[in-house]
């Protein structure tokens, strides 16, 4: 990966509210993190990655927004062919191709009750019901699974801390999808 | 054109309608609730999307997840099969107000045959016999001078029902008021509508009825009649095409009454127009229109060699007919046996579970409607069907023997069939000869089948 590529996607880190970033291009690997805990575990192979560049973080002088990360895989299959957002403001601008997804631990998972739409947001333009990291008490609204136009209100299970976000804002999404996990020990 | 259609529905009918579509160069999408995951036509479609889990309330009858499959997939059309929410206005409605071309009629002209009393009028006012009977009734009261008239036994009946819901034979005038009262409740429960209307019972009635194509575009034809008598509980078991022995005059009397009557509500698509033959009288009556695709299709089909599910999916592209009535010719003779995951002996209790072997029956005028395969989990929140075994022939009684020989080379393992049942069914002299009505298979069919076959 050459210097000048890799100074861009750091910028673009640094830019972003996104937790954690992998990239790869042809045999490189390159993953950021802001976690104090981060590896590069989550590598396809971990010997030919950039490494962990703990020391990249921006230095988080304010409550650091984290909300998403971007690794390979993601498990939105039926988010194809949805419109984009109505916008949260908060979904990282990758394009359509990946699914935002947080870390997945052996947390509570939360699936769609329904065929339908994810909103993260009450609102187009209204901030996040929670972003990874969050902490929840048991009947929060966590997200918003659309039916056309009936909002079923998606809420916490437990009380927790938001492990992982496992669907795209406005992605079409089918019932028993998995969308959020929450750590309740977290 | 249509582009790509959401299939709302599930089982062999599914299945049915991906295969038509497939022939018709259309792209699929298939809605399955979460019991149907791995059913057949989940292997025959380009998508499926899982909208909610097995209970139907929450999947195939919610008329609202069905579109957002639909909107989300980009489907420009549905089509809804048979059962479920095939002949709910609303979805139609619904359909429209989201650009979605629906398979089958307008809202409105849903409406207009859908409800069995406002069917009656319109047929009534081209003239087309509608039998002895009422409007809706007022009341207990009407009901019991309606009764008077037209003399006992009587049948009330739902104004907006089906499948034998809200319908009751009454036999006496006392039992008139209560029968009244539960027949209301029990439309109104299941229809949401009350509304009741009465008929003189026919003691000994062939259930016939018309199979219908409209295009909206000018041509409203007929793929001839079936004969639908042998029934349980309002459930058809064997179905046959054309319907036989009709007295004189009988069979194009009601093919022109049928062709009329679609004509007259501004119809688009498949119609079955049901009529009640009188066997005793030599007279018949039109009964109720059904605003879809019936399960017994493939008789007609059989029989006329048109394919009634593509012409469903042209007709809703805005396309007319692909053929017209003198090119509905019949030949031969066709006729269907429903085999259900069943077991007879035991007052046909479903017996759902996992289909270890599955070895169809096949050979010269064999057809198989089915979404079995081994090792598939009959799932135990929907019908009990599991294929209709369609033979046809030169004729009634060579059809006959080739469904016999169809029914005995079927091989199932691991949920019990109603096959044998339907198998003495047809070895039985009344069906060979016809001599069958309407409650034949309940009053004289099964007592006798039931006692030996629990003895054995």
């Amino acid at each position: 990966m050459e210097a000048e590529v890799m100074k861009a996607l750091l910028e673009a880190f640094e830019q972003s509210d996104w937790q954690e970033m992998t990239v790869t291009i042809g045999g490189d690997h390159l993953y950021v993190s802001r976690r104090p805990d981060a590896s590069a575990e989550a590598l396809p192979h971990p010997s030919v990655a950039g490494g962990s560049l703990p020391g990249s973080a921006p230095a988080v002088s304010e409550p650091s927004p984290p909300s998403t990360a971007v690794p390979e895989g993601g498990n939105g299959a039926s988010a194809r062919e949805s419109e984009p957002a109505p916008a949260t403001g908060s979904a990282p601008a990758t394009g359509s191709a990946p699914t935002v997804t947080g870390q997945v631990a052996d947390g509570v998972e939360i699936t769609a009750p329904s065929v339908g739409l994810f909103w993260r947001a009450p609102a187009p333009g209204a901030p996040p019901f929670v972003q990874v990291g969050s902490r929840v008490a048991t009947g929060d609204t966590l997200a918003i699974v659309e039916v056309m136009k009936l909002m079923n209100h998606i809420t916490a299970p437990s009380d927790g801390r938001v492990d992982a976000i496992l669907a795209e804002n406005g992605a079409a999404v089918e019932f028993g999808q998995t969308l959020i996990v929450i750590d309740p020990e977290g | 054109m249509l582009r790509r259609v959401l299939i709302a529905n599930r089982g062999e009918i599914a299945v049915r309608i991906a295969r038509a579509c497939r022939e018709e160069g259309l792209e699929t999408v298939l809605a399955v609730s979460d019991a149907d995951r791995d059913s057949l036509a989940t292997r025959m479609v380009d998508r499926v999307i899982c909208i909610g889990p097995a209970a139907a309330a929450q999947s195939y009858l919610d008329i609202e997840r069905l579109l957002a499959a639909a909107t989300i997939a980009g489907c420009d059309a549905l089509h809804p099969g048979y059962g479920f929410v095939s002949e709910r206005p609303e979805l139609p409605d619904r359909c429209a107000e989201e650009g979605i071309a629906f398979v089958g009629p307008t809202a409105e002209a849903m409406r207009r045959s859908g409800d069995k009393a406002m069917a009656r009028a319109s047929a009534r006012a081209l003239g087309i016999s509608v039998g002895d009977g009422s409007d809706v009734l007022a009341g207990v009261e009407e009901a019991k001078d309606t009764a008077e008239r037209l003399g006992f036994p009587v049948l009330l009946k739902a104004s907006a029902g089906g499948g034998g819901r809200g319908m009751r034979r009454v036999d006496e005038p006392g039992e008139l008021a209560g029968a009244f009262i539960a027949a209301s409740a029990e439309a109104r429960q299941a229809f949401g509508d009350g509304r009741l209307f009465m008929e003189r019972f026919v003691t000994r009635a062939r259930h016939v009825e018309v199979q219908v194509l409209a295009d909206g575009v000018g041509q409203v034809v007929h793929l001839g009649h079936r004969d639908c008598t042998l029934q349980r509980r309002y459930q058809k078991v064997v179905e046959e095409a054309p319907a036989f022995d009709l007295p004189d005059g009988v069979g194009e009397q009601i093919l022109h009454a049928a062709v009329a009557l679609i004509g007259s509500l501004a119809y688009t698509g498949a119609a079955t127009c049901e009529f009640l033959v009188d066997q005793d009288r030599g007279t018949w009556a039109f009964l109720e229109i059904n605003a879809r695709l019936q399960v017994e299709h493939p008789v007609s089909e059989l029989v006329t060699g048109h394919d009634i599910v593509r012409e469903q999916l042209r007709i809703a592209g805005g396309a007319p007919l692909s053929f017209s009535q003198s090119e509905v010719e019949l030949s031969g003779h066709a006729i269907e046996a429903r085999v259900n995951a069943e077991r007879p002996e035991q007052n046909f209790m479903p017996v759902p579970g996992t289909v270890t072997r599955w070895q169809a029956p096949s050979g010269p005028g064999i057809r198989i409607d089915t979404a079995c395969y081994e090792g598939w989990s009959v799932p135990p929140y929907y019908d009990s069907l599991l294929a209709k075994l369609i033979a046809s022939g030169s004729n009634r009684e060579a059809a006959i023997d080739r469904l016999r020989g169809a029914l005995a080379d079927l091989r199932v393992a691991g949920v019990e069939t109603t096959a044998p049942f339907v198998l003495d069914v047809l070895d039985h002299a009344d069906v060979r000869a016809g001599r069958t009505h309407t409650r034949w298979l309940e009053e004289t069919f099964l007592p006798a089948w039931t006692e030996k076959a629990v003895a054995a």
